[in-house]
């Protein structure tokens, strides 16, 4: 046998993470941090922080076709463009091009992408809430799916982790649902929106609303400056990337943190085929990769391995990571794929008041206000469901971007003053984990680097339906009871993957017979394995779930090294 | 009427006025003309002096599905055809109350023609005046001299301020 001992050393490192959005900036700070030599490999090309933000500081005029989507965008990223707001000019290069990452759908699919330096953690919409106690008991009180094998006990202090580092704005309430945490000044709210909030708690015991907890500074701490973010400088803008890292990103932060440690490799055009098993060791040994831009197959090792690919994409990989011990992928429940889920949106109200016309506010809030769950906790529900939602929104003044009639100089007179003030909110419903919801690989079709293609089959179920009529007519209730005018209710057909929150498909679980992986997020049988991104989850709680996968991140990376040095992986 | 070149790109646009290829001349005074009696110079800039012609241009031939366009160009006829039947001038020899007049009646036998149409089942597209003074409206508010002279423009507002006074004189937000 003729090995390259040079090539495979230099092949060679204590950590792989793939994936460098949320969950992988995660892994590579804390392995990094904790003294590994880590290699992250991510599938797209590199973002560096601020100087390939390419229109972060574009004026409306600088913008092509101001920033309205051509033709030739739409056709090129036809189910990108699906969301309505992500293939513009300003960021539309920032999500994938569909013709280039086809995939399959048995049901319509949202699958929104972000193959880069930093995936989606540039274009996140940073709403961080930590699930609550409720949440991580509700699979095991109702008999759904399978228990979560955590308490909110044990990731409590992951939580407290995570914001100290990444920085999120917000109130400390004392809510039982919604438990508070290490939370910097939180961001105002606007007249109407305290009128709201006194509206709602007059008239109902358990509702409250409380300003957006969000992934900004609004006091950065030592730490944060030292790796040279700042505070929010409330341009709302923050889709073309933060020049201020101002918010969470992995660029402005954990890559930041990474990259002093001196440890960190990235190696961009890096597509993760699989994990590399070794039979004899039962351990796996890296990962074997296509080389995007040279279609090159090459092959990287390291004593644990991290998959942060996302949801879809970190089960693509366990999939297709066949041996003898796993010759269907890294599965031995049946579990992979499975229990995949999205939160339920496109329903909610809005209105206009006639309050507070003497009253403007100034720049522009990237957040709102956010009504935590009150159905199946403190108030049953209307219909026949489980769990339930919570709602985010916001009451702004309005300006030229109010439908206004006429034409000539009143209409421009119009156009150039103030409108009343407007608010609405949309609820963010939970979704329960169906083993009927899934995907799969396809058998015949493969993009263009070999890889087989995601069949998704998904769809959202009866319980949902339910549950988005008490979101519509709630959410109408709580506007009529602050006496908003031309209140309107809406419910759109909704679809799984506009959320842009995936979870499931390689769920955690109590045993190898019912999940993919363990308490500390490793694979069943292949323990140096681990995965952490919204595949792990469970059930899905109705809160943004991107703080849950920092946190379960965080705490992966600490078992993964302390286990490493007890000489148990 | 004699339309400025500025009209059709500026210094600085993302786009060049060579690369404008969509609308034939005469087609070009016409949506100056619109575009300029849907948002005219007053104290502030109008449509023609913000750019506004070149913008719709751009946008409507690289933008606006080939349905669209035709919405556009066939409107853009009808609309000079009406107005010299029933006026026996061009809109732009309109004073600008019968300008209003004009396109106000016009958009609200547009409007119940769209009605009728749905109510026979037929569905219709956005009709020619709804898109057209969408599309100016949103020009206006993205091109530099409407930003910056008509609307309060800040890029970087560096600070949130959830309440306070509206103060006379105090222009929109661009953004």
């Amino acid at each position: 046998m003729n090995l390259n001992i040079k090539g495979k050393a230099a092949h060679t490192f204590d950590a792989i993470v793939v994936g460098s959005g949320i969950s992988g900036g995660w892994a590579a700070k804390e392995l990094t941090e904790k003294g590994m030599k880590t290699l992250v490999l991510e599938r797209g090309h590199d973002v560096k922080h601020i100087v390939d933000y390419q229109t972060a500081n574009s004026a409306p005029w600088e913008l092509q076709w101001l920033n309205r989507s051509s033709r030739e965008m739409l056709a090129q990223q036809s189910k990108q463009a699906r969301t309505g707001y992500t293939v513009r000019p300003e960021a539309g290069y920032l999500f994938v091009d569909d013709e280039d990452h086809p995939y399959e759908e048995k049901k319509r699919f949202d699958w929104m992408r972000g193959y880069h330096t930093g995936g989606r953690s540039l274009m996140w919409g940073k709403q961080s809430y930590r699930m609550s106690p409720m949440d991580l008991e509700a699979n095991a009180k109702e008999g759904i799916a399978t228990p979560w094998p955590i308490t909110y006990h044990e990731i409590a202090p992951w939580y407290d982790y995570v914001e100290r580092f990444a920085g999120i704005s917000g109130s400390r309430e004392g809510l039982e649902q919604l438990p508070d945490g290490v939370l910097q000044p939180p961001m105002d709210l606007t007249p109407p929106e305290l009128d709201l909030k006194a509206a709602i708690e007059g008239k109902w015991k358990g509702r409250t609303l409380i300003p957006g907890r969000v992934a900004h500074l609004t006091a950065p701490t030592e730490e944060q400056f030292a790796l040279g973010r700042s505070s929010c400088q409330y341009r709302n803008l923050c889709r073309r990337g933060c020049p201020y890292g101002a918010y969470f990103s992995s660029q402005a932060a954990t890559f930041e943190a990474a990259a002093n440690t001196g440890k960190m490799t990235l190696r961009p055009h890096s597509i993760v085929h699989s994990v590399i098993f070794d039979d004899k060791t039962e351990k796996a040994i890296g990962v074997r990769l296509i080389d995007e831009i040279t279609f090159e197959t090459l092959e990287y090792y390291a004593k644990v391995i991290f998959l942060n690919a996302s949801t879809v994409a970190s089960t693509s990989i366990l999939m297709n990571s066949r041996s003898k011990r796993f010759p269907n992928g890294m599965d031995e429940s049946g579990s992979l794929g499975s229990y995949l889920m999205d939160h339920t949106l496109g329903v909610g109200a809005r209105g206009t008041l006639d309050t507070h016309q003497d009253k403007i506010h100034f720049g522009r809030r990237p957040n709102g206000f956010y009504i935590p769950r009150f159905r199946n906790f403190n108030e049953k529900p209307n219909g026949n469901y489980l769990r339930g939602f919570g709602y985010q929104g916001a009451g702004m003044r309005q300006g030229w971007n109010r439908g206004i009639e006429g034409f000539g100089a009143d209409f421009k007179k119009e156009l150039t003053s103030f409108g009343p003030w407007s608010i609405g909110m949309g609820g963010f419903g939970e979704c329960l984990p169906y083993e009927n919801n899934r995907i799969s690989l396809s058998k015949e079709k493969t993009d263009k680097w070999g890889l087989p293609l995601v069949v998704a089959d998904a769809e959202f179920q009866e319980n949902e339906f339910n549950m988005r009529e008490d979101m519509m007519n709630d959410a109408a209730e709580m506007l009529e009871a602050l006496g908003a005018k031309n209140v309107g209710a809406y419910n759109s057909p909704p679809s799984i993957g506009l959320g842009i929150h995936g979870m499931g498909t390689a769920r955690m679980g109590g045993s190898a017979k019912v999940s993919v992986l363990n308490k500390h997020n490793q694979v069943w049988g292949a323990e140096n394995v681990f995965c952490t991104d919204g595949a792990a989850m469970t059930s899905a709680s109705c809160q943004n779930p991107s703080l849950p996968y920092m946190a379960l991140t965080a705490r992966a990376a600490d078992y993964a090294v302390s286990e490493l040095k007890q000489g148990n992986l | 009427m004699a339309v400025p070149e500025s009209a059709f790109a500026r210094l600085g646009d993302p786009f060049d006025p060579s690369d404008l290829n969509f609308f034939r001349p005469s087609q070009r005074e016409q949506v100056a003309m619109i575009a300029e009696a849907i948002i005219p110079r007053t104290d502030t800039p109008g449509a023609i002096d913000a750019g506004v012609p070149g913008w719709i241009e751009v946008i409507v031939q690289d933008c606006f599905e080939p349905a669209d366009q035709e919405v556009i160009v066939n409107g853009l006829a009808n609309l000079m055809r009406r107005c010299q039947n029933e006026h026996g001038k061009n809109l732009s020899q309109l004073t600008e109350p019968e300008q209003v007049a004009f396109l106000t009646k016009m958009h609200h036998e547009t409007l119940a023609e769209r009605q009728e149409a749905r109510k026979a089942g037929k569905p219709q597209r956005r009709t020619f005046l709804e898109q057209f003074k969408d599309l100016t409206k949103l020009c206006y508010v993205g091109s530099e001299v409407g930003v910056t002279q008509a609307f309060d423009f800040m890029l970087v507002p560096g600070k949130w301020v959830a309440s306070m006074p509206l103060e006379p004189g105090q222009k929109v937000w661009a953004m």
